[in-house]
């Protein structure tokens, strides 16, 4: 293989993402792992999406990445949760198969031209002149590029917990690796310390199913990528069951021998994905607790029990498990557990996902503090984008909040570091979230996606079909005039539908609260032949007033962002500034004003005052 | 509107003229530095060292000029180190004599010893800069120099002591906690969260936007309070409006003669009236006149009609009210609306005489200084009272106004969409618009606390 462009370590959500990325863009690129059978692994949930992160994926999608059509191809059951609650927050969330997910992308990977592949434990980066220069394997094996991105999981000095016994491991099943967190750590870099765990996986054939309450696909079971024709494989349910107050009895006698509680371990475990342990601590009053039966596979009888996540004794974790409805006789074929690993603060981070101490240094995915395959995955494509623009001496892609979870994400990751608990996205975290629908994801992202050679044409032509449809149907039915006649109000009033009084056009009565389409059918105007086009004009005009309410903010806080501070700029001589704000600055070093206003801690006031600074001393911009 | 905060600042802090003291006040990173050029000890016998430990201890001093042993004046200093200063920097208060010639050697010794003259309201510019004041708590220091009534200082006192700041956080934390509610709907679906969410939502939501109404409501009262109450004598020629001004006045200030139209133009003064300061403003007579000058003075009339908080119609009661009284009562409306009869010394032209359209009049006699009392509590009268239930707090800003009712219209947009079975997303946008609200008037925003919100209140997390 002739000269690497760019160097891929870890080949888990976030670094398959980085590598096809790199090199469908032109990259020639080469994909380390430790084990090329592990290539997709899902070590936590049997399951892709949900409300903020399906949002993420569908934007990982729109850009041209792997992970929707993944899902697509390999995924047994298909929801979309939140369909009531308005289009801005549904959201897809989808049951895996992870043989079969593995395996898809294992031949992802294997089949892009200028992508290698290889097995090998990377214990050390070489950096030259704060530049990195490759990377080093275990057996001393060098391999050379200006370019790294590292998306190591959960493998950085790994320590698995179940009840009072410890071993270090990256995953069940797998090593961690202990050489590169040190190096990193003498490097300058802020190294910290997370924890997450799993459940315990259980034998389907020792469940009583008949007992459970059914949860089923959809039908049509949605797809995830707007490439996907449709999902023709058969669909396997969930079931649903609960903890009983003999659970928790079982959990509170054993809570002393849980590492969690016990002081064994440190580092704080994410509040939103809590150990069944800390849920019975948490919240005393409550009797009892949801778990979804999720199957791992078509081919496997294991069975991940979501909402028993668990770093007790194993004994105990046996014991329990058979207190809930069901799983009486219940066996367990993995045992659960927690894991602390090191984390980088992403505050160490470029908007771009390099690091600001090494150039050609990207780290992407949990290494960020971050949890979840879709939030690794996103950064993962990021950082595989802007290390492949790096190679073609291009400017880095930085996503903007009011444009998509992604830049969300990435400015919160940057801007404000982790705060002690690992990052995980949530639809509340968008300050313009009706802007950002799943449903409009490839209409706000493909155009970029395809611009930067990663998206193939056709698909983004397809999109940019689908809207310019969309504009034309949206012209005619404020062209369509509908009279307030006998006729017309028969017809509104077989829909259950108030009179009209005054004339008005399709676009008017479309906009109405209950109107769907078939009304404007009978009512003379065609329902757009594409389903997707249908919805869309519908939405747009549904939302028009909130979005032009969002879009106004928006527009408000626009100057900020596009007002850059430059990189020179020396926060801690600004005088106005207090100590404390001075070294936030310091830390974050923000790209624009608008960053520097989410730092926590940097006031309105230090923000006017940044402002009269660069006024006075010239800004980049 | 900041300043690039490097330099030190200095300026004369009492009014210009004579007095018995004047103050010089220096703020900034050098104030200690700049001090310690222009002082020394009180005996003159050498320069004066302003210790770290000194901080809000009086003492005495000589000002000098930089590199000068001179004394232009004997003065007392008082240092405040930072942060507990008003500004929240290093601050020196230098009181010396008083007159203008020492103030103003004083401030040019500053200036050589390196500070640089301050802008208007510089000071607490800073002080809000530096966190030592919100935004609310700076419209207030502004207030309380500027106060024209014991009224208006009480409210100014209050909103610089932070009581509506305080008043406007608890709101904005209540609306937090019901944004944490739609969230966690929004954004854990698949979890068993309480139900009844909507019963929570409607009766959250709608106590928050009574008590910013109730809030917003005092501004009946409160931007009278602040900006003083426009008051204006209306009424047709000769009927005795500028009489009735020097009573009030208790001096002669309008020129008063037997001939009609003798007011050609309007005259403002203020009065206190009880805790209130009134603009009193007198007019020219209205009536249909060829003069150029009288009828440029009779628009001006109605415009200051147009303005007035409360107007006051003077009638003659020795004369039977005729057309163009009523054409002047007749637009009045609904407004604040005083009637006065005045001339009451002399035999009533109407019967019975304490009625004119219907509604009761004051009975005054301006030259007699007859009623001048009933009239003045009728005027406090008209001023609303603040409504009970917000605490003695008044919103005495415009600005306030506004974002209390920003703020309470996007609850009321919440609200109906809670009701009418709307999207919890809409929702969730309003609740996002009445806190960004209620953010712009304290002038801080912190979304995160949402989060922190859901998990302290939740068992979410599968």
């Amino acid at each position: 293989m002739s000269a690497i462009d760019v160097i891929v370590v870890g080949a888990g959500h976030a670094g398959i993402e980085a590598a096809l990325a790199s090199a469908r863009m032109g990259a020639k690129t080469l994909l380390l792992t430790q084990n090329l059978d592990h290539i997709g692994q899902m070590s936590c949930n049997p399951a892709i999406g949900g409300v903020g992160k399906g949002h993420l994926v569908r934007e990982i999608d729109a850009l041209g990445g792997e992970m929707g059509l993944a899902i697509d191809a390999t995924g047994i059951q298909f929801r979309t949760l939140n369909t009531r609650k308005g289009p801005a927050v549904r959201a897809t969330r989808v049951q895996a198969d992870k043989t079969a997910y593995r395996r898809y992308m294992k031949n992802a990977v294997e089949s892009v031209p200028g992508l290698a592949v290889r097995q090998g434990s990377i214990e050390r980066l070489r950096i030259e002149a704060g530049r990195v220069v490759g990377v080093e394997t275990e057996l001393g094996e060098p391999f050379s590029a200006p370019r790294v991105i590292l998306t190591t999981g959960t493998f950085l000095r790994g320590l698995i917990h179940v009840g009072d016994r410890n071993r270090p491991g990256g995953r069940a099943g797998d090593a961690a690796s202990q050489g590169l967190s040190p190096q990193l750590e003498e490097l300058g870099f802020h190294v910290g310390r997370l924890k997450t765990g799993t459940c315990p996986r259980l034998d389907a054939r020792t469940i009583r199913w008949e007992e459970l309450e059914v949860q089923p696909g959809d039908d049509p079971p949605p797809a995830f990528s707007f490439r996907t024709q449709s999902i023709e494989q058969e669909q396997i349910p969930c079931h649903i069951t609960w903890t009983t107050p003999a659970t928790h009895q079982i959990i509170r006698a054993g809570l002393e021998r849980s590492p969690i509680f016990s002081g064994r371990i440190q580092s704080r475990g994410p509040r939103y994905c809590p150990s069944i342990e800390d849920k019975i601590v948490r919240f005393a009053d409550k009797p009892s607790h949801q778990i979804f039966l999720e199957p791992e596979g078509r081919d496997t009888v294991e069975i991940y029990p979501n909402g028993l996540s668990t770093a007790l004794p194993l004994d105990v974790q046996a014991e329990m498990v058979r207190t809930i409805p069901g799983l009486e006789q219940a066996a367990i074929m993995r045992p659960g557990y927690a894991i602390e690993y090191d984390f980088v603060d992403p505050l160490e981070l470029r908007a771009s996902l390099e690091t600001k101490r090494i150039r050609g240094l990207f780290l992407a995915g949990q290494i960020n503090g971050t949890t979840g395959y879709e939030e690794a995955a996103a950064q993962g494509l990021m950082a595989g984008i802007n290390a492949a623009l790096a190679a073609r001496a291009e400017a880095p892609v930085v996503l903007g909040r009011a444009e998509s979870y992604i830049g969300v994400l990435i400015d919160d990751l940057v801007t404000k570091g982790v705060g002690g608990e690992p990052y995980r996205m949530f639809t509340s975290r968008a300050e313009h979230r009706l802007l950002l629908r799943e449903d409009n994801a490839d209409a706000r992202l493909s155009g970029l996606g395809h611009r930067i050679g990663l998206l193939d044409e056709k698909s983004a032509f397809h999109v940019k079909h689908r809207l310019r449809e969309a504009e034309r149907v949206e012209a005619g039915l404020s062209q369509h005039k509908i009279p307030a006649s006998d006729a017309t109000n028969a017809t509104l009033a077989r829909e259950g539908l108030a009179a009209l009084r005054h004339g008005t056009n399709g676009r008017e009565l479309l906009r109405r609260p209950g109107v769907r389409w078939s009304v404007l059918e009978e009512l003379g105007f065609p329902t757009p032949a594409d389903p997707k086009v249908a919805e869309a004009v519908l939405l747009d005009l549904r939302y028009e007033g909130y979005v032009a309410r969002q879009e106004a903010l928006v527009e408000q806080t626009a100057k900020l962002e596009q007002t850059l501070l430059p990189p020179e700029t020396d926060f801690g001589c600004i005088d106005g500034l207090s100590t404390e704000v001075r070294e936030k600055l310091s830390r974050v070093r923000p790209r624009t004003l608008g960053q520097a206003s989410r730092i926590p801690g940097v006031t309105p006031a230090a923000i006017s005052l940044l402002g009269v600074h660069l006024r006075r001393y010239g800004s980049g911009a | 509107m900041a300043a690039y905060v490097e330099d030190t600042i200095a300026a004369i802090a009492t009014p210009s003229g004579q007095g018995a003291i004047a103050i010089l006040r220096l703020s900034g990173l050098d104030a200690r530095a700049v001090a310690g050029r222009i002082l020394r000890t009180a005996r003159g016998d050498r320069e004066l060292r302003l210790e770290p430990e000194g901080s809000h201890r009086a003492r005495r001093a000589q000002l000098v000029r930089p590199g000068d042993s001179a004394p232009i004046d004997d003065v007392l200093l008082v240092p405040m180190w930072r942060p507990r200063s008003y500004t929240g920097e290093d601050t020196v208060e230098i009181h010396c004599h008083g007159g203008r010639v020492i103030a103003d050697a004083a401030l040019k010794a500053a200036l050589a010893a390196g500070a640089r003259a301050a802008r208007p309201g510089e000071f607490t510019e800073r002080a809000y800069l530096n966190g030592r004041l919100d935004l609310c708590q700076a419209e207030a220091v502004a207030d309380m120099i500027h106060a024209g009534s014991e009224a208006a200082l009480a409210a100014a006192r209050r909103q610089l002591q932070g009581d509506l700041s305080a008043a406007l956080l608890r709101e904005r934390d209540r609306i937090l906690d019901i944004r944490a509610l739609v969230e966690a709907h929004l954004d854990f679906p698949e979890e068993d969260l309480p139900a009844g969410v909507q019963e929570e939502l409607r009766e959250a939501t709608g106590g928050v936007r009574e008590r910013l109404t109730g809030l917003a409501a005092t501004f009946a009262r409160g931007r009278l309070v602040r900006d003083g109450v426009r008051v204006v004598l209306a009424g047709k020629p000769n009927v005795g409006k500028s009489s009735l001004l020097n009573a009030l006045l208790g001096r002669e200030r309008a020129l008063v003669s037997p001939e009609a139209g003798t007011t050609r133009d309007y005259l403002e003064e203020p009065l206190a009236v009880g805790p209130l300061q009134l603009l009193l403003c007198d007019t020219a007579g209205i009536r249909a006149t060829d003069g150029h000058v009288e009828r440029a003075g009779v628009q001006r009339s109605e415009e200051r009609i147009a303005e007035a908080d409360v107007l006051i119609l003077v009638l003659d009661g020795s004369r039977p009210i005729d057309e163009a009284d009523e054409a002047l009562y007749a637009p009045v409306g609904g407004r604040p609306l005083i009637l006065v009869r005045n001339k009451c010394d002399l035999a009533p032209a109407w019967s019975p005489p304490d009625m004119a359209f219907g509604r009761p009049c004051v009975a005054v006699s301006a030259t007699r200084q007859v009623g001048l009392a009933d009239l003045e509590r009728e005027l406090e009268r008209m001023v609303p009272d603040a409504p009970p239930a917000t605490d003695g707090i008044l919103v005495t800003h415009a600005r306030h106004y506004e974002g209390l009712i920003a703020a309470s219209h996007h609850l009321a947009d919440a609200s109906s969409l809670v009701e009418g079975g709307g999207a919890l997303e809409l929702v969730a946008a309003d609740l996002q618009l009445a806190c960004g609200s209620l953010d712009e008037l304290v002038g801080r925003s912190d979304n995160e606390q949402i989060l922190d919100r859901i998990f302290s209140r939740f068992c979410v997390g599968k």
